[in-house]
């Protein structure tokens, strides 16, 4: 048995001490917000938190996450459905997404960024989101989105960056 | 009521009859000819379903791969209907016939059409249903339709009003009427920018791709298959993979050996161990070298197939003052979409449901029929979201290896590859290689333009995959006939593929004397439809070897362009665009010591017009790209926003292609692996992007792949006037 913290929920789990934290998260617990690229470290899908640092849970095994907590990109945003991460807020306003594949990885980079440099520089930006390939090419309104969120985070009140999303109530089959 | 007569008079009535659009719409308020049924819901018809309790569902039957069409199609039904596009739920459609893409027959997402196909039928679906919904309210209120407000999903008249749900009832029962739709001054929604509908889900991690659409208690699946594609199992064993941890099952299918276990990385892991011989296909006798000296052969030997003969480019050379030549090369590319190829499937004696991240859910039916012996009526496709498609989906190999899995295993399966089985098993972009001739007269003016090219054509494969679904029917126009039972060799041997050709035979230059050959070579590694097809090496074959001539000619490659297009309104307005956004002729000085250096393309896909400038440096011997301008003529923009991004997208999918996308072969197996020798463009390489949209409204055109033809051949261009060097083949590398 493994014990770590998952989005804040204490969770043990059985499971050999050498398999990655992805397939862990994925198959076992089954939140399936977090993708699988590449196994390699090479892309970034994959990207979650491990004590607040992001980290490639493909070529992170389980064992390494004994005893940390664990935030993935369901575990990034409140408990209410429009309680958005500063970061997810922003992602929104900027309509980042194509395909959307590469997003939660990207997500949670940026967000960890943010979470220890406020007002990231365009070089930090890149240097810290240079991990995660985006194979649509969202990349300009990537970097759009983290100086929003940036902004938003310096001064909440003045940003419109909070704005609930017109389509938060939008329905369809092809989300959970 | 009669059905046939009012959808007779309903497509009279849209102006589709006779327009080339021909395909039914089922237009009647009877449910039995909807391809979905539900009780007291009103099916005005295939797409739009009403309910009593005022709920809108639209069945969207293209596939959202990250080009917007959820959005896009969406937004055409709330203009006309005149309800918020995100109070539309959207549904996935499954398979009908109702669905088929019209320059297609086959129900297919791709070609960049998505919008232009829809554009008139989609807005006059919604229409359609408003006007019954007037007429209802009208009966209701006993009053003419004329008196009836259709505003903010609902029907207004004076202080009272009817949501669409309390006027289901009787608008079921109405005839069709003959409706009108707006003009593009009348738009509130279409043009916009709005809030994409998926961006949410994508942004929370709630939306489901086909790897997270396994029903509950499939078990995982890794297949090992040959090195070399094509290759056959000829035996193999175990070693012991039986008692790795997690392990269900082991089962052979025809291309290779499954391991099926709990977890997808268990099944990796335990099919490691396997040993397997193999069959291996007439390819593993070929490597690079031997593939471009059978280009080579090909182009020497064989006179090709005739794609364009205008005038006499023999005499034209003949008679010139100054003639070029050269040979220009493209390899094979993978498409690499971030959501890796994967399937679920339950099998039972009389059913199969399939899960599959696809963008031709008929052919996908047509492959599970055909791998599980089953017949079509007892197949069941779910489509859903798709992590990047590029064309790649649209062969659906993953599905029936799937369904082969399930059917041997007789478990409920999902299959997933590694990035390792995506590269190595892709139908890739086809490599080319093509000879470009040109003439100057004494005034430095193209008289004679000269292409041959030798590729393998991508129709055989697709024609193997898709003529299950209808044959003949999605076969380009005149084709139909000559195809008829002859199987894929016709393509190879008695037709021109225009995939092979497109770019280059329907070039807008004005030249008198040009000529347009194909010779089929195929080695034998398979190849598909790749973001822009044949569009997307043609274009820089030719947007090089232009400013090749420009050259020659020395004469400046903007004005060189601008007069062989002088009478293309929509060319010149797009080429003047990015010189006069871009400050042709004038680069930024940059905050760098190396000079920075410019070059321009321009190129005709999908209908749409796109023209490109990219302003580079060189710094050690390799190429910095600093900035794009791009300007694009689609038409009316339904999202500009979407547009922008998928036209932003396809440039840095270009600039993938123009400097880093190869795939090498050595005896007959695909070298690259992962991205860190496959690789793809990250952000500390993309450059400043400007996408300029030219206001129009005419009928939409392609945004999804024009912008990547011209991306290479314009950064090429920027290399030559920078170093002298003409850079003639991809990846665009100096030190080769
Ligand atoms: S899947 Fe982990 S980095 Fe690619
Ligand atoms: S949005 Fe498609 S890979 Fe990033």
């Amino acid at each position: 048995m493994i014990t770590f913290s998952l989005n804040g929920n204490d969770l043990s789990v059985d499971a050999d001490p050498a398999m990655p934290l992805l397939w862990v998260i994925r198959d076992i617990v089954q939140l399936q917000g977090t993708k699988f690229g590449c196994g390699q470290g090479l892309c970034g899908a994959c990207t979650v938190h491990l004590d607040g640092i992001a980290i490639r849970s493909c070529i992170t095994p389980v064992s390494e996450a004994k005893g940390k907590q664990v935030t993935t990109i369901e575990g990034l945003q409140g408990n209410t459905e429009t309680d958005e991460h500063p970061v997810q807020q922003a992602w929104i306003k900027n309509n980042v997404p194509q395909c959307g594949y590469c997003q939660p990885g990207q997500i949670m980079s940026a967000s960890a960024l943010l979470a220890k440099n406020t007002s990231p520089t365009d070089d930090d930006i890149t240097q810290a989101m240079s991990g995660n390939i985006c194979r649509c090419g969202t990349y300009p309104k990537i970097r759009q989105a983290i100086h929003d969120a940036a902004k938003h985070l310096a001064s909440p009140a003045s940003s419109n960056v909070s704005t609930v999303p017109l389509t938060a109530n939008f329905q369809s089959d092809l989300s959970s | 009521m009669n059905t046939t007569t009012s959808r007779r008079n309903f497509l009279k009535a849209a102006g589709l009859t006779g327009t080339g659009l021909a395909f039914s719409l089922p237009l009647s308020g009877c449910a039995s000819n909807s391809p979905h049924h539900s009780h007291n819901s009103w099916h005005a018809n295939a797409w739009l379903e009403l309910t009593p309790d005022n709920r809108i569902l639209f069945y969207l039957h293209r596939t959202e791969m990250g080009q917007g069409t959820m959005t896009g199609l969406t937004t055409l039904i709330a203009e006309e209907l005149e309800v918020e596009a995100h109070h539309i739920e959207v549904k996935t459609s499954g398979v009908h016939t109702d669905y088929v893409n019209p320059l297609y027959g086959i129900q297919i997402t791709g070609g960049s059409s998505s919008t232009a196909t829809n554009w008139i039928p989609l807005r006059t679906v919604a229409a359609t249903a408003r006007e019954m919904l007037r007429k209802a309210a009208a009966k209701r209120w006993n009053v003419k339709p004329e008196a009836v407000l259709i505003r903010s999903g609902k029907a207004h008249y004076q202080k009272y009003s009817f949501t669409y749900g309390e006027l289901v009832d009787i608008a079921k029962d109405l005839s069709v009427p003959s409706v009108t739709l707006k003009t593009p001054d009348q738009f509130q929604k279409i043009g916009k920018p709005s809030i994409r509908l998926d961006t949410p889900m994508k942004t929370k991690g709630t939306a489901r791709f086909g790897i997270d659409s396994a029903p509950k208690g499939c078990l995982k699946a890794s297949v090992v298959r040959c090195p070399v594609i094509g290759g056959t199992v000829k035996s193999w064993d175990a070693n012991g993979a039986f008692d790795m941890p997690g392990v269900k099952k082991i089962v052979a299918i025809p291309n290779g050996v499954a391991v099926i276990a709990i977890s997808w990385w268990q099944a990796k892991e335990a099919a490691k161990k396997l040993t397997i011989e193999w069959d291996k296909p007439k390819f593993s006798k070929f490597s690079d070298a031997s593939i471009l000296e059978g280009y080579r052969n090909a182009l020497k030997n064989n006179s090709g197939k005739t794609a364009r003969d205008d005038g006499n480019t023999d005499s034209a050379f003949e008679a010139a003052q100054q003639v070029i030549e050269a040979e220009y090369r493209v390899p094979y590319l993978a498409h690499a979409t971030m959501e890796p190829m994967n399937c679920s499937v339950v099998l039972n004696s009389d059913h199969c449901e399939v899960w599959a991240p696809t963008q031709g859910p008929d052919i996908a039916a047509a492959a599970a029929e055909h791998a599980s012996g089953l017949r079509r009526s007892q197949i069941t496709i779910n489509t859903t979201l798709i992590g990047g498609g590029f064309g790649r989906r649209l062969n659906q190999d993953f599905v029936e290896e799937a369904v082969h899995i399930a059917k041997e295993s007789g478990l409920p399966i999902q299959l997933i590859w590694s990035r390792e089985d995506d590269i190595k098993n892709d139908f890739y972009r086809p490599a080319a290689v093509a000879q470009l001739k040109g003439s100057l007269n004494a005034q430095g003016q193209v008289d004679a333009l000269y292409y041959k090219s030798a590729s393998p054509n991508i129709m055989p494969y697709t024609f193997k995959e898709a003529s299950a679904v209808v044959l003949p029917a999605w076969l380009p126009d005149g084709m139909v006939k000559a195809v008829g039972s002859l199987g894929p060799t016709v393509y190879g041997d008695l037709l021109l593929d225009e995939t092979s050709v497109e770019g280059a035979s329907d070039s807008l230059y004005e030249i008198e004397n040009f000529a347009v050959r194909h010779v089929q070579y195929d080695p034998g590694l398979r190849v598909g439809f790749w973001r822009s097809v044949g569009h997307s090496y043609n274009g820089f074959f030719i947007e090089s070897f232009i400013d090749e001539l420009a050259h020659a000619s020395t004469r400046d490659a903007y004005q060189f362009r601008l007069e062989l297009l002088k009478n293309n309104a929509k060319m010149t307005q797009v080429l003047s665009t990015v010189a006069d956004k871009g400050h042709w002729g004038k680069p930024s000085q940059g905050n760098t010591p190396n000079p920075r250096f410019q070059g321009i393309a321009v190129h005709h896909s999908f209908k749409s017009y796109v023209a490109l400038l990219a302003e580079i440096s060189i710094h050690n011997n390799s190429v910095k790209v600093h900035k794009i301008t791009c300007a694009v003529h689609c038409g009316q923009t339904i999202n500009p926003d979407i547009v922008k991004a998928q036209m932003s997208g396809g440039i840095i999918f270009g600039l993938t292609q123009a400097l880093k996308g190869k795939i090498s072969i050595k005896d007959g197996e695909v070298q690259e692996t992962n991205f860190h020798n496959y690789e793809l463009l990250r952000m500390n390489e993309v450059p400043e992007i400007e996408v300029h949209i030219i206001p129009s409204s005419d009928a939409p055109t392609g945004v999804g792949e024009p912008a990547v033809p011209v991306v290479a051949p314009a950064i090429a261009n920027a290399i030559f006037a920078a170093t002298g060097k003409r850079l003639r083949s991809l990846p665009l590398t100096l030190n080769s």
